[in-house]
């Protein structure tokens, strides 16, 4: 695109356009042999047909006044030809009464319209009438083949003309069309080139999302705007990864530090190295439940799939949180109703469970009443946990899934800060969703999940 | 405890650090770093137990697994992984593992880990009534007594338990408990386990002279008579 030069040899026409000049080229042509063809022979029939009726004319003529007028009329007709007529009456011995035929042809005896070659000052091929007249003198009446050469001249020269039109037409086509496609290709390479050079955020201009371009351009921005929302998460990610892992690995210094300490005694050292060994755990915990939620996002542990029954799965884990529910203070009530089977990642959704539980647990406050509740509403199961405790005002909830985001720092309990996001998880490899929603007062979560997984 | 184990782990400092301290326990250690070897040895010799690493040269160690169990061979196997993920152990187990254990893991878990496999082998009778000191636990009527009292335990306390006497007198860790009572793979707020601890110990140990659910720093816990 640099020099101009370089900008028309670029609109030259693809490999593509000359193909499609080339094949309406050939076709034209394959037409043109047809015209060709059927036209040649309309012609010869046409001349036969009037030779017929010249001799026929002739021969009464000849019939009614006389060899020496048959004469005079063929002499006459041969002056006058101007269609390519030839004419020759001929002696019982072949000699030359009349006409333009100077010489009796072997080939004229009993020709109906035969090709014969003529010999003499003019020597030609022409199509020839013979008829023996009842004296025995004979008449040809023939048709050089001026009419045919006429024709194929200007079937050759509308072929020429057709081949022009086309070829001119179909290359200024090439360049438009070229042209037009190369704008909105570049469009789309511009955008590419930008986001290779660093902006994520460069985006497709789409003119008409329902042409071709349109669409290729529409999913491009699609596909641009998931990109950037994963990088920027993984940004995020690895932001809070770094200053998640710096506390618990300062804490595990100082604890080591302090068993390293000369005057230490033995109960001090095994509780800081008991301290170490706590937090090594919690960095672990972190690392697997980052491994799980990039599986589960991933998609790469829809193979673990199975069926199991949701309602007694949520009672087990319920089951198993009750005592800490009770120990912050707190009550728990089920409602389970019917066996619900669905097709779920057990493991998974356990852990989702349970850390909804936990969260209420730890978030609700003393004297909450926490409920979880599993209902089969058409093609999915909602899992809602739900407490009446502090709540999450409005514009903290959208953050909430996110990872890493602890809404009270202040409030620290050790947590990963990735418990949501496990929710979020296990909600999207499930093809459902988790909301959090205001329970008046208190928060609900309510996680729902496909019963028929679609995707597998 | 004393039993013969065959360790399959390629890595030199896994496999020593794990065959020095099984040797120091009273086990009998047989280390191969082959996967096609393991299951040569596996096949063709009797062991206790096996420790099974899944990423090995040769032949990888579910595919080990598999073809030991495809033989026959009932050998108590205990996998070691260093992946992570909750899908792995269940495709560990489904191929034929008795228990998992993700790298980097404790000697102490290990430990504890294989005297529960080689014991749960060997405890094969059908047992109705299960005991230690003074405790009855009558697993038909579901009833638990300590010194002919009734102990009034919920079920999941109950559960819990039963998987202490099952396993009286060893070392049984939190995530033991997390995986094999209640299915539950990791917790990144170990303190729940605590919590069912301290309340199964309240009903169980509060008024009586010996205490029987003991706390082992760091490891884990152990239902014994002696402290």
């Amino acid at each position: 695109m640099a020099s101009p030069l370089g900008h028309l040899r670029r609109l030259a026409p693809t490999t593509f356009v000359t193909l499609a000049v080339l094949l309406v080229l050939a076709a034209s042509a394959a037409a043109l042999v047809v015209v060709y063809r059927t036209g040649g022979s309309i012609i010869t029939q046409r001349e036969r047909a009037e030779a017929l009726a010249e001799r026929d004319l002739l021969a009464e003529v000849d019939q009614e006044q006389g060899l020496a007028t048959l004469v005079s009329s063929v002499a006459r007709r041969a002056r006058f030809s101007a269609g390519g007529e030839r004419y020759g009456l001929f002696s019982e011995s072949g000699a030359p009464l009349a006409g333009d035929l100077m010489r009796y042809e072997p080939g004229f005896t009993d020709a109906d319209w035969r090709l014969v070659r003529v010999h003499g000052t003019d020597p030609a091929s022409i199509h020839v009438v013979t008829t023996v007249m009842p004296d025995g003198s004979r008449l040809v009446v023939g048709r050089d083949r001026s009419n045919i050469r006429r024709f194929e001249r200007s079937i050759l020269e509308g072929f020429a003309a057709a081949f022009l039109i086309v070829a001119v037409a179909g290359f200024v086509a090439g360049y438009i069309v070229n042209a037009r496609i190369l704008q909105r290709v570049d469009a789309i390479a511009l955008t590419a080139e930008r986001i290779a050079a660093g902006d994520l955020s460069a985006r497709t201009p789409v003119a008409n999302p329902n042409d071709p371009f349109g669409r290729v351009a529409a999913s491009l921005n699609a596909m641009l705007e998931r990109i950037e929302e994963l990088m920027t998460g993984m940004r995020t990610v690895t932001d809070s990864l770094a200053h998640d892992l710096r506390s618990p690995l300062t804490r595990m210094k100082g604890a080591l530090a302090r068993a390293l300490y000369d005057g230490a005694t033995e109960a001090e050292r095994l509780d800081a190295i008991e301290d170490a060994h706590s937090q090594v755990d919690h960095v672990l915990a972190t690392f697997s439940a980052m491994l799980d939620i990039a599986r589960a996002e991933t998609g790469l542990s829809r193979e673990m799939m199975q069926p199991v029954d949701v309602a007694a799965l949520v009672e087990e884990v319920a089951d198993f949180f009750t005592p800490i529910i009770e120990d912050a203070g707190q009550s728990l009530s089920e409602d389970l109703g019917a066996p619900a089977i669905a097709l779920v990642h057990e493991a998974l959704l356990r852990q989702a469970i349970g850390n909804l539980l936990h969260n209420a647990a730890i978030y609700a406050g003393e004297g909450a009443a926490v409920t979880v509740k599993v209902e089969t509403l058409g093609p999915s199961i909602q899992i809602t946990v739900a407490d009446t405790g502090h709540g999450v005002p409005r514009e903290h909830r959208g953050r909430m899934h996110e990872r890493f985001v602890r809404l009270d720092p202040a409030r620290g309990t050790g947590g990963s800060g990735l418990g949501l996001a496990i929710v979020t998880a296990c909600a999207k490899l499930h093809d459902g969703t988790l909301s959090l929603e205001d329970n008046g007062p208190g928060l609900r979560a309510v996680l729902q999940i496909s019963r028929s997984h679609a995707r597998v | 405890m004393s039993g013969r184990v065959l360790l399959v782990e390629d890595d030199a400092d896994t496999a020593d650090y794990v065959a020095k301290g099984l040797r120091e326990a009273g086990f009998t250690v047989e280390h191969v770093g082959d996967g096609r070897d393991g299951l040569y040895l596996a096949s063709s010799s009797a062991f206790d137990a096996v420790i099974m690493d899944r990423m090995l040269p040769g032949m990888d160690g579910l595919s080990v697994v598999k073809a030991l169990r495809a033989g026959g061979v009932e050998t108590p196997i205990l996998i070691l992984s260093a992946l992570a993920h909750m899908d792995e152990r269940v495709s560990g187990l489904r191929a034929g593992g008795d228990d998992y254990l993700t790298k980097p893991f404790g000697f102490s878990e290990l430990h504890a880990r294989l005297e529960n496999l080689i014991r749960r082998r060997g405890g094969k009778a059908v047992e109705t009534v299960l005991r230690c000191a003074d405790v009855v636990m009558d697993l038909l009527s579901r009833k638990v007594t300590r010194s002919g009292k009734a102990l009034d335990l919920l079920p999941r306390e109950f559960k819990l338990l039963e998987y202490f006497l099952r396993n009286k007198d060893r070392v049984v860790t939190r995530t033991m408990l997390l995986e094999q009572v209640w299915d539950y793979r990791f917790d990144p707020h170990t303190s729940i386990i605590d919590t069912h601890i301290s309340r199964l110990r309240k009903k169980l140990d509060d008024g009586y002279p010996t205490p029987l659910l003991h706390t082992l720093r760091g490891v884990g816990y152990r239902l014994s008579e002696a402290p």
